[in-house]
């Protein structure tokens, strides 16, 4: 989850959010690049007394700043792309959870093995308990299995929603009459939360995710278990 | 008593040559100092953390405080 004043990413907790936060490293390399050059430049204008009043046209210095820009710009592309290419890699998942949107609510279900299903609320601010955290705790969290390829069917059943998880770098919208899949694994346990990302309505920061991730041992208990 | 003939040609390319020296010492340094004081360090730590994780001993530590919903943190 982000604490106040936090403006970087999460830590993430799958290998691809990973691969997001160096490829943003990356891009901000550029930026920092850019950033110096342009403002230095500006600053050399303000000191700069040359005039010349038949400025017409300069066409090297036109070339070279096309062509640097360009360079640049692939520099960036290359592993933004091969990033892109790599998130919509499809590896057979294991298990897939439909996650419905209500408003102002989630839903899962794992109809896979056994039919599964259950709403989860987020807990209002007078139930919390010491150690919870305000607006995105829920009572019934998503579990499942760590080291473990998942797929989420997210859809709704009213208006539109939209299902993130942030340290696991999933987004998807949940639009009525549409699936959309995401995929996703998990390489270590914990607690995982995001929040309805789409306006749907007076309670739409007010229907929090949270993902368990446990052992695929307890994940089968719980599985077993369950009523 | 005469003063040295001053620059009268080719200001704005002595200049441009200057500030393009000057530029690509700031940039580097700028870029360096992003490369080794943000982007390589925070690459070290994920390397480090994942090195000799276990996730198996850090989901029993979890547990036994009690931090999830799908198990009891007894044995």
């Amino acid at each position: 989850m982000s604490t106040w004043s936090q403006l970087s990413f999460q830590d993430s907790a799958s290998p691809l959010m990973e691969e997001l936060i160096m490829f943003h490293d990356h891009a901000m390399l550029v930026l920092t690049l850019v950033t110096t050059l342009v403002g230095y430049i500006i600053l050399t204008m303000f000191s700069n007394k040359f005039i010349d009043r038949f400025l017409l046209e300069g066409h090297l210095i036109e070339v070279i700043w096309t062509v640097i820009p360009a360079f640049l710009l692939i520099f960036i592309a290359l592993p933004s792309l091969h990033l892109l290419y790599l998130l919509d890699e499809y590896d057979n998942p294991s298990l897939t959870i439909k996650s419905m949107g209500h408003q102002w609510y989630w839903s899962y279900e794992y109809s896979d093995f056994l039919d599964i299903e259950f709403d989860s609320y987020m807990i209002p601010s007078k139930d919390l308990e010491d150690n919870q955290f305000r607006l995105i705790e829920v009572d019934n969290r998503m579990i499942v299995p760590m080291n473990t390829y998942v797929r989420i069917l997210v859809s709704s059943t009213d208006v539109i929603h939209s299902w993130t998880v942030p340290a696991l770098s999933v987004k998807a919208d949940a639009i009525p009459g549409r699936l959309n899949q995401l995929t996703f694994l998990v390489n270590r346990p914990g607690l995982f939360f995001g929040q309805c990302s789409e306006i749907c309505g007076a309670n739409h920061s007010f229907m929090p995710i949270v993902v368990e991730s446990i052992s695929m041992n307890s994940f089968l208990n719980w599985i077993n278990n369950f009523e | 008593m005469s003063l040295a003939k001053p620059q009268m040609r080719n200001l704005l390319q002595a200049a441009i040559k200057k500030n393009l020296a000057i530029t690509a010492g700031v940039t580097t340094a700028a870029v360096a100092a992003y490369y080794f004081l943000v982007k390589a360090p925070r690459k070290q730590k994920y390397a480090e953390f994942y090195k000799n994780y276990d996730a198996e001993a850090e989901f029993e530590r979890m547990r036994k405080l009690g931090l999830f919903q799908a198990c009891s943190k007894d044995d």
